[in-house]
């Protein structure tokens, strides 16, 4: 074996002995600041959204749909109370007694009492 | 992305993943990247903490390019390698001589005692007989015999032709050799 041949065994034990040593490996505190960095500087997609939400409503606009939404609430208001008038007046439990058979004739009745079982006892 | 089906993905497709928003990359890289770029930046400095610093700067710069980065067009290690080069020469500068004394890591417990300092010796005797290399020879040497890449590609990094990596990384080794001498026996290589 020549001295060159040795010269040559020898660096690359030396070389190695290198790529094993275990200092040359990054720290778990080094990965750790990387991430980091890599999470601060990573680029990010517009939401979807975002724009409308900061969009700006003009003093008119915003007056004009507070009206419009007055309006839908007196309407929902009428109609409610509408219900209820029908409801009270329509009920049969405030007719009052004999009306029915007072201002129907007898081939009513049928008709009457599909409404109000009271009046069941005209059909016999 | 699942983090499993990105491991086999290439470094310039994952750059890309990243560069749209997917975290999982970011992961992939740091953890498949950070390993190769503070080996680099510790065998030419000699120093953990400068090391450190070092790779995190290169790696900064590399989340940076990231959106601008052509996939297909350059390979991300040749890129960071080259970057880490030249961090490593401006830290050069700033910086002169090794202080492998104020490095206190545990040795690797799987080797015993003796081949465990035997070991340490050597790679300690190396870093020293690497820091006195100019630049360039311990640059391509260090690429060449630690980080085994080809010549081609020591080339791209070094920006030099091939028949200049072969010259430097030649001229290094006999310098190393040199410079070890007359600590063969120390480290376990007798004429016998």
């Amino acid at each position: 074996m020549t001295e060159t041949d040795r010269d040559e065994i020898m660096l690359n034990a030396l070389f190695d002995a290198a790529r094993k040593d275990n200092r040359a490996e990054p720290s778990s505190n080094l990965l750790a600041r990387v991430y980091a960095d890599s999470e601060i500087m990573q680029p990010v997609e517009p939401k979807v959204g975002i724009e409308r939400s900061v969009q700006r409503i003009g003093f008119w606009t915003a007056h004009r749909k507070s009206f419009m939404s007055l309006y839908s609430a007196i309407g929902l208001s009428i109609a409610a109370v509408g219900g209820i008038w029908i409801g009270i007046l329509g009920s049969t439990s405030l007719m009052q007694d004999g009306i029915a058979v007072s201002l129907l004739s007898a081939g009513q009745a049928g008709y009457l009492s599909e409404i109000d079982t009271s009046y069941a006892f005209l059909l016999e | 992305m699942p983090y499993d089906k990105q491991s086999d993905i290439a470094d310039d497709a994952l750059l890309k993943l990243y560069a749209n928003g997917d975290e999982v990359a970011a992961q992939v890289l740091t953890l498949r990247l950070t390993p190769r770029v503070f080996s680099q930046a510790f065998r030419m400095l000699g120093d953990r903490d400068e090391a450190e610093d070092v790779t995190q700067e290169a790696l900064i710069r590399l989340w940076k390019v990231a959106p601008d980065w052509r996939q297909g067009e350059a390979k991300v290690t040749t890129w960071l390698y080259r970057v880490v080069a030249n961090l490593c020469k401006d830290q050069m500068r700033k910086v002169r001589g090794l202080r492998l004394d104020v490095i206190s890591e545990p040795a690797d417990s799987t080797l015993g005692p003796v081949v465990q300092m035997q070991e340490r010796a050597r790679s300690n005797a190396l870093q020293a007989a690497l820091a006195t290399l100019p630049a360039r020879q311990r640059q391509a040497v260090v690429l060449r015999h630690i980080e085994g890449l080809g010549n081609p590609e020591i080339a791209d990094i070094l920006n030099v032709s091939v028949e200049a990596v072969e010259s430097l990384t030649a001229r290094g080794k006999r310098m190393l050799i040199k410079v070890l001498a007359d600590q063969k026996e120390v480290l376990g290589f007798s004429d016998d």
